[in-house]
């Protein structure tokens, strides 16, 4: 299989953070509130695609955002123009204020336990299970 | 009739009961026996299709089908369409009182039609109204035979009510006679379209097999694994699922996400909706309506698929058209022995150690796909409400020991199944509903189930809870009929999948996107699918909310099927 096939299956299954983010040159925005965005995540429907904690669902539809990697004015930025099936979010239905509490809360995310350290997951890769 | 009916070998005969069919329904249990076939007492005619669409995808046959016409067939005629889109077989006798001086009352009147079976005309494979016994008699035989003849299908027949109940004449019952069945063989594609086929794919560097549903049987899977092995071919589903094509863990496995990337030859197999494979759909949301290949240029495009043979007109199932270079009308499975042989003739040592070169990349790229699916399971692993990871990886591990078959559909739960569990066999996985009709799941798993009982497997049913609220007195049709299955539910309330329509529709017209739940969710009150198993006579548990909580109940559950009984457990579950 050529690399490019390869390279194309590794970004399907990367997570968004993979993907380059745009450098902020913007005076940056007060910290949002993690607990306000934690409710909003849910309030604006972000958690029926991404999962409550951000965990992703099925590949290419609603990738793992948890700990997202971009800058705040990226993620802005993305969720306001989009590159996937994602709609575009205006102002008129997600404000910035908003969108910096999510981003907050999705920052404040812990990392996942290493499936090595989750013995359902780590007995997956063992031969015959 | 019932002397015909029993003559096509009809284990069972699912019905809500009608007055059209009264006579045939009394001729079963009684002259009948109510023995091959048995009748399975149905509260909706759309589980007693469904019923017997999961049930023939396991057994391979169909089940018979009785209900009422006009009203009934009303009732039914979602699911058959399901059927139809699925290329399923289903073999259904409706009652009608055609002979006006019949009809006794009012109710009768309403429910009698000049021609019945007008209505699901548009899909199904056949249809007739026999005006004798005789007829009737060739009739059935000819629509079992249609009903099997792939592409699989439904077919109808209608049963007078005064050809059921009149009095057969001492001198006219000499004459009567059970015609034989003559099964109509599978068509196999052109020799010279096969030959061609082989040399593009013997020929290609980077060749992709996308697979919709070519396994009909036990020997469809083993077929393709043998063309895919000789190849070195990965070989992927379609977007959703629809069938058990391939073993999950095979290191030529590809994930049915996997874009086309620079695969230089796609052979699309029994796929309805292939053009979705092939383009991407832009601009970037949903309601996109603009289209762009998603191949290189020069990619070779082939497709074997069987449904070119009966394509219909009004209903649209049949997919966006693909300009393929090569197009066999035939089934893909009757088809593969002469494919597989004439790549074999054609493969030189030379393009032998491409492939095994080419296999050993694929394998490794499998193994990184597979392991990448176990690391991002573990986000959001101990969260409430549960991921549908850790459903599935607790469900697994309940099950791999057993001999487990999954009645349900994997792409409402991320298809988490089938990138974390092992699938080897055929009856491991029975797909979705074909044409996506919403309230298939929980009959065809009930189906499904009942023809995996008498080979002592585990049915398991991952049920959407939308899905079950359309007929859920299939759980009553379950327990009454001991039929075990153990049903997990993906409790998200919500229908799900429309929510996040009107979120899109909301977002593209900037507007307020916090009211997509309205007409959408199921909360407010919280439904409890336990007591609702329990008041159907299922066994019960949950609603469970804390991932914790999981083994203990799915255990409990499974003990309970595992002693003959259907069991459900109230899961609640993040949105995919």
């Amino acid at each position: 299989m050529a690399m490019r096939t390869l390279l194309l299956i590794a970004l399907w299954l990367a997570p968004a953070s993979v993907v380059a983010q745009t450098p902020s040159t913007a005076t940056p925005a007060p910290a949002g509130d993690a607990a306000k965005g934690r409710s909003a995540f849910v309030e604006y429907n972000c958690s029926w695609c991404h999962g409550t904690e951000g965990q992703g669902g099925l590949p290419g539809n609603g990738p793992r955002i948890a700990r997202v990697a971009r800058s705040l004015p990226s993620f802005i930025g993305y969720v306001r123009k989009p590159t996937t099936r994602m709609s575009a979010y205006s102002e008129a239905s997600i404000s910035d204020a908003v969108l910096n509490d999510i981003y907050a809360y999705l920052r404040s995310l812990p990392d996942a336990k290493p499936a090595a350290d989750v013995p359902l997951l780590d007995q997956l890769r063992k031969p015959g299970r | 009739m019932v002397d015909v009916l029993k003559a096509l070998g009809f284990e069972y005969v699912a019905a809500n009961p009608g007055s059209s069919f009264r006579g045939l329904h009394e001729s079963l249990i009684n002259h009948g026996g109510n023995q091959k076939p048995e009748l399975l007492t149905c509260c909706h005619e759309e589980s007693s299709v469904a019923m017997a669409h999961g049930y023939a995808k396991v057994e391979g046959k169909p089940m018979l089908v009785m209900a009422h016409g006009t009203v009934g067939l009303q009732h039914a005629s979602m699911a058959v369409y399901n059927a139809f889109a699925d290329r399923v077989p289903i073999y259904m006798v409706i009652g009608n009182i055609l002979d006006a001086q019949y009809r006794r009352s009012d109710v009768e009147w309403t429910h009698a039609v000049q021609d019945a079976t007008a209505m699901v005309r548009d899909y199904i494979k056949w249809d007739d109204t026999p005006a004798s016994l005789t007829h009737f008699a060739e009739s059935a035989m000819r629509g079992y035979k249609i009903a099997m003849t792939p592409p699989h299908g439904p077919v109808v027949l209608v049963a007078d009510t005064a050809l059921q109940e009149e009095p057969i004449a001492a001198p006219d019952r000499a004459r009567l006679r059970v015609p034989r069945l003559t099964p109509g063989t599978p068509p196999a594609g052109d020799a010279g379209a096969v030959a061609e086929l082989a040399k593009m794919l013997v020929a290609s560097e980077s060749p992709r097999i996308i697979a919709g549903r070519p396994a009909r049987t036990p020997k469809g899977l083993e077929l393709l694994v043998e063309l895919a092995e000789l190849l070195q071919a990965p070989v992927q589903d379609a977007r959703y699922p629809m069938r058990m094509n391939f073993p999950s863990r095979h290191p030529l496995k590809m994930g049915s996400g996997v874009p086309i990337g620079d695969a230089d030859f796609v052979l699309g197999l029994e796929h309805p909706e292939l053009f979705m494979n092939l383009n991407a759909l832009s601009p970037v949301n949903r309601i996109g309506m603009q289209s762009r290949p998603l191949f290189k240029p020069g990619t070779r495009i082939a497709t074997i698929n069987a449904s070119e043979l009966i394509t219909k007109s009004n209903y649209q199932d049949i997919g966006r058209y693909v300009e393929a270079d090569l197009a066999i009308a035939a089934d893909t499975e009757a088809t593969l022995p002469v494919l597989i042989d004439a790549c074999r003739r054609l493969i030189t040592p030379e393009r032998r150690r491409l492939f095994d070169e080419r296999g050993r990349r694929l394998a490794a790229a499998n193994r990184q796909a597979f392991e990448q699916g176990v690391d991002q399971a573990a986000w959001g692993w101990d969260s409430s409400p549960i991921s549908t990871a850790r459903l599935s990886a607790e469900l697994w591990n309940q099950i791999k020991g057993e001999d487990w078959s999954l009645v349900s559909d994997v792409s409402f739960i991320s298809n988490w199944p089938h990138r974390l569990w092992d699938f080897t066999k055929h009856y491991q996985f029975i797909g979705w509903s074909g044409a996506y009709g919403i309230g298939y799941g929980a009959p065809a798993a009930v189906g499904a189930a009942l023809a995996n009982r008498k080979h002592g497997r585990l049915s398991v049913n991952v049920q959407c809870d939308g899905d079950l609220n359309y007929a859920p007195g299939v759980l009553w049709t379950a327990a009454h009929h001991r039929i075990p299955l153990l049903t997990v539910m993906h409790n998200n309330r919500a229908y799900h999948q429309e929510r996040m329509f009107i979120n899109d529709v909301a977002a593209k017209v900037n507007r307020d996107v916090r009211r997509a739940g309205i007409g959408n969710d199921l909360t407010d009150p919280n439904i409890d699918y336990a007591s609702l198993a329990k008041a159907y006579g299922v066994h019960g548990i949950g609603p469970i909310e804390s991932p914790n909580d999981l083994a203990p109940a799915l255990k409990q559950a499974i003990d309970v099927v595992k002693r003959g009984e259907p069991a459900l457990v109230d899961v609640v579950t993040q949105g995919r």
